[in-house]
């Protein structure tokens, strides 16, 4: 008999998950979920049960819809349809089968974990863990007793008791890394585009999203170091610079850097990942590709964290070849061109050229603005340069990095991050999409030396982020509300606890448990504290446990008692044990030894409180219980 | 030890007599051992005069009989002052009720003011004749015998004074073999003859003082009063007094001795109960005098 209560709260948690796996589901299922549950309502309330054949005939039209959308989207968001179909489905059709119902908790399980593939932001994990618990309170409805509808206290003590454990667990068992991946065709790519023409990072420039965050272990770089790089455009078409196809996978020099940090990069669906300069030592899943960058071995389709250490410094050069690659160019520009020449013979280092290119741009007024005017097609970097004179960091990379390579010094693109904001509390770094940045680097003395030339049209823009490069006015009075205002600081409450639930729970994988380990065995006293901590609260637990025990194990014998006996024959409610074992001698004459030896036992250990006599009665169920399943 | 053998002995004896009735002499014993008074009530002829008697005999103390009519009057009973001529002063006589165990027959035939006097005896232990009080012999029983009362000429006792009594017994009809056994070994002579006393009065108080000891767990006591707290919801019944309670207890203990135990059963109680608490719970006998008693066992769940 199914509890009364199941369907309706049955109902409710289809209805939150729907709510939960929105991302995930296509409109129209959306729709025939929304249906299904509007219509399990309507044929509850009125206790219509619906016929086995309609149901079935519905499962069988979804399948086909759904493979005919098959092609149109991942598998995974087609799996999970699938799933939420099943479980709706089931629903409609439990009426008082408990064994359905049964299943179905099980699965609605299955399909809350689920959303867990959708995102992994601490407001949705809450959102998963209320889900939880609605569930779980399905799960005990299915054993509760019809009248039983609410939590009993005792229930709740289990649920802390065994919070502990959960937690243990969590730490303590293995990490394995995912048995199969399913990659995620996202069609709004967030994050840095695969090639750079002049206006390329305007999208994201004007994007507030969170990019990646940052702690620093030990030593913090200044704010006009933080230069995070992501990508490199070493090939030039004329218009726009583009990566190298060519990787030749580079080691990261193993020599102490001088920052330890560790990034958590919000999900972009590409594998970039960011560094800062030369990378010394990696930790995590990453590997290092071409031009001193590194990247993630599988496309960033949730949070994903990871540590590097590096110095700052820097990229060296990997080999001639890059040299040779790095000079390619289409003289698309003829003014460019004639310039580059001109000011190479004036500066023949490579230092002096970058210098005196710096000058350039401070003595021929340029300016910065997200809104620069639009450019021709033909002869863009000739119009950025002699013409408008406006531009942002992509206007100003890609020119300078053509007035390189005209002048005969080899120069590439680098897009990436600049800067971020310091969180307080945390005292971690944050960088946005709008942190966004593109800048140069020019080959000197075997080492990529970096050229931007933002820092001399617009200096604010490295030393105090963007917002104050930009038209003050709007800015400050949102800054205000925000930062200073009761609401900003719960809101920087709220991204710390995020940031936090993001390195502590989310990024919690093997290296980490290792790591675990390993500060564990180089602290004896750690160790040895943690034993004693633990060996007391199981001291605790066992007396607690004992304590309670004995001051109802009269009432635990009983039960045995009747348990075991029962198969034997029932006992009257009002029968005294000893006319019900003196029935049951009657009954089994071949027991009446057993059945003998256990009543004056029992007498002895309840009425006469003989606690030794406890043994002899369990010793004597024990073989009755035995013996009864041996004969039956 | 020796006392508990004389017992089992005692019982035997009295078994002997009072044939095919085991479960009513063991409680008749119980009661006396919890020392409490006994009435039996039933139909002329079952043999309750003969328990009385037998059990007064075995027991050997000193006991008398009184033969209760509707005209008797509380002196026949206590005794009277008498004035002597010799001593020019009055001189107590006392009556049948100085005695150890007072066999009251017909105990519904006398009035209520005869009734009363012997009641008043049976709950303080004394008697008061013209202002003196007398003190009764030790240990002090009655044993009172009485017709079902649609029979005609008598007196119902009142509620409070049939609670005095710790048990009400009945012995009903012996079964066919039983009767058969009586009729074959009738000699023509009484079986109470020959019955000697197999237990003395130091044992008798001895053993009135282990009773006292006999264990009795929490969870036993807590059943206990479940069952009277049971009878104080009940519509269809008097309710239980914790003096009623107090008997159970005392009665349950007696049981307990009589099974040679020195701790007290679930079952103890479930034996007891209707002898105890049913003449409490109904007053008006009926035919079927345990009816009430155990429709509350039943009611009351019994985990032990």
């Amino acid at each position: 008999m199914l509890n009364p209560a199941f369907i309706p709260t049955a109902l409710l948690v289809q209805l939150m998950l729907l709510a939960l796996l929105q991302e995930g589901l296509s409109w129209w299922s959306s729709l025939v979920l929304m249906g299904i549950l509007l219509f399990k309502y309507i044929s509850f309330k009125v206790q219509q049960k619906v016929r086995i054949m309609t149901i079935n005939a519905l499962a069988v039209m979804l399948c086909l819809l759904l493979l005919s959308q098959l092609w149109q989207q991942d598998m995974q968001d087609s799996m999970l349809q699938l799933l939420f179909f099943s479980a709706a489905l089931r629903l409609f059709s439990i009426h008082s089968e408990l064994q359905h119902a049964k299943k179905l908790v099980w699965v609605q399980y299955f399909l809350i974990t689920t959303g867990f593939m959708l995102n992994q932001s601490l407001w949705f994990a809450s959102v998963v863990f209320l889900l939880f618990f609605c569930n779980l309170y399905l799960h005990y409805l299915l054993f509760a007793p019809v009248q039983q509808n609410k939590f009993r206290w005792t229930d709740i003590r289990l649920l802390l008791w065994v919070m502990p454990f959960c937690v243990a667990l969590f730490v303590l068992f293995p990490r394995l890394p995912p048995l199969w991946q399913t990659e995620r065709q996202h069609q709004a790519q967030t994050g840095l585009a695969d090639e750079l023409s002049l206006g390329g990072l305007e999208r994201l420039v004007q994007n507030d999203s969170l990019a990646f965050r940052v702690e620093f272990k030990d030593e913090k770089p200044a704010q006009h170091e933080l230069y995070w790089r992501a990508k490199v455009f070493e090939a030039f078409n004329g218009q726009d610079w583009l990566p190298d196809l060519q990787r030749t996978p580079q080691q990261p020099v193993a020599t102490p850097g001088r920052y330890q940090y560790q990034l958590v990069v919000e999900p972009h669906f590409q594998r970039s990942l960011f560094s800062l300069g030369q990378v010394n030592q990696l930790q995590g899943q990453v590997q290092t590709v071409a031009a001193g960058l590194i990247e993630s071995r599988q496309q960033i389709s949730r949070r994903f964290s990871y540590s590097l250490t590096s110095n700052g410094a820097a990229v060296a050069q990997q080999n001639t070849e890059e040299a040779k690659r790095n000079l390619l160019l289409r003289h698309s520009n003829p003014q460019a061109s004639e310039l580059a020449l001109q000011l190479k013979q004036q500066h023949r280092t490579a230092s002096a050229y970058a210098r005196a290119l710096y000058q350039y741009f401070e003595r021929e007024q340029f300016s910065y603005s997200l809104r620069p005017p639009v450019l021709n097609q033909q002869s863009e970097v000739d119009q950025f340069l002699f013409q408008h004179k406006v531009g942002f960091c992509g206007h100003y990379a890609s020119a300078a990095a053509y007035l390189f390579r005209a002048a005969g010094i080899p120069a590439r693109v680098v897009a990436g991050y600049q800067g971020g904001v310091w969180q307080t509390q945390g005292d971690y770094l944050q960088v946005l999409q709008k942190d966004a940045h593109a800048w140069v680097e020019y080959l000197d003395d075997g080492y990529w030396r970096r050229f931007d030339a933002t820092v001399i049209v617009a200096p604010l823009r490295l030393t105090q982020g963007l917002s104050d490069a930009l038209s003050l006015s709007e800015r400050q009075f949102l800054d205000q509300f925000f930062q200073r205002g009761f609401l900003g600081n719960w809101l920087q409450q709220l991204e710390w606890l995020d940031y936090y639930w993001s390195v502590w729970v989310l990024s919690f994988d093997q290296t980490e448990q290792r790591f675990i380990w390993l500060y564990f065995k180089t602290m004896p006293w750690l160790w040895i504290s943690t034993g004693i901590t633990t060996s007391l609260l199981l001291v605790l637990m066992i007396y607690l446990w004992l304590q309670r025990s004995s001051q109802s194990q009269n009432v635990l014998l009983r039960q045995r008692m009747l348990k075991v006996l029962r198969p034997y024959g029932e006992k009257a409610d009002y029968q005294s044990m000893e006319s019900y074992l003196h029935q049951l001698i009657q009954l089994y004459p071949l027991q009446a030894t057993k059945l003998n030896e256990l009543l004056s036992a029992y007498q002895r250990f309840e009425f006469a409180e003989q606690q030794e006599q406890l043994q002899q009665c369990r010793k004597l169920l024990h073989q009755l219980a035995k013996h009864h399943s041996a004969a039956g | 030890m020796a006392e508990i053998q004389a017992l089992q002995q005692l019982e035997q004896k009295l078994n002997q007599v009072i044939l095919g009735k085991p479960q009513a002499v063991r409680l008749a014993l119980c009661c006396l051992l919890s020392e409490g008074h006994l009435l039996i009530e039933d139909l002329p002829g079952l043999g309750k005069t003969t328990l009385a008697h037998a059990l007064a005999l075995s027991l050997g103390v000193h006991y008398k009989r009184v033969q209760f009519t509707n005209d008797m009057l509380p002196a026949d009973l206590l005794g009277q002052s008498v004035f002597l001529r010799d001593t020019q002063e009055f001189q107590f006589r006392s009556g049948p009720i100085f005695s150890q165990i007072l066999l009251a027959d017909e105990i519904n035939r006398a009035s209520p003011r005869t009734q009363s006097a012997l009641l008043e005896a049976m709950e303080e232990k004394q008697v008061s004749v013209d202002g003196l009080s007398y003190a009764l012999p030790k240990p002090f029983f009655v044993i009172a015998t009485q017709n079902p009362l649609f029979h005609a000429g008598t007196n119902a006792l009142p509620e409070s004074q049939l609670d005095r009594f710790l048990m009400r017994l009945a012995l009903g009809f012996p079964d066919l073999q039983t009767e058969k056994l009586i009729l074959q070994q009738d000699h023509g002579q009484s079986r109470l003859e020959g019955l000697l006393p197999c237990i003395n009065e130091q044992q008798l108080l001895l053993l009135q003082q282990q009773v006292v000891q006999i264990k009795v767990s929490d969870a036993l006591l807590d059943y206990l009063l479940a069952l009277v707290t049971q009878s104080r919801q009940q519509q269809d019944c008097l309710p239980l007094s914790p003096r009623a309670a107090k008997a159970l207890l005392r009665a349950t203990k007696a049981f307990a001795l009589l099974s040679g135990r020195h701790y007290a059963t679930a079952e103890d109680v479930q034996q007891v109960f209707p002898a105890v608490a049913e003449h409490r719970l109904n007053p008006g006998s009926s035919r079927d005098n345990k009816s009430l008693s155990l429709q509350l066992l039943r009611k009351v769940p019994c985990p032990l």
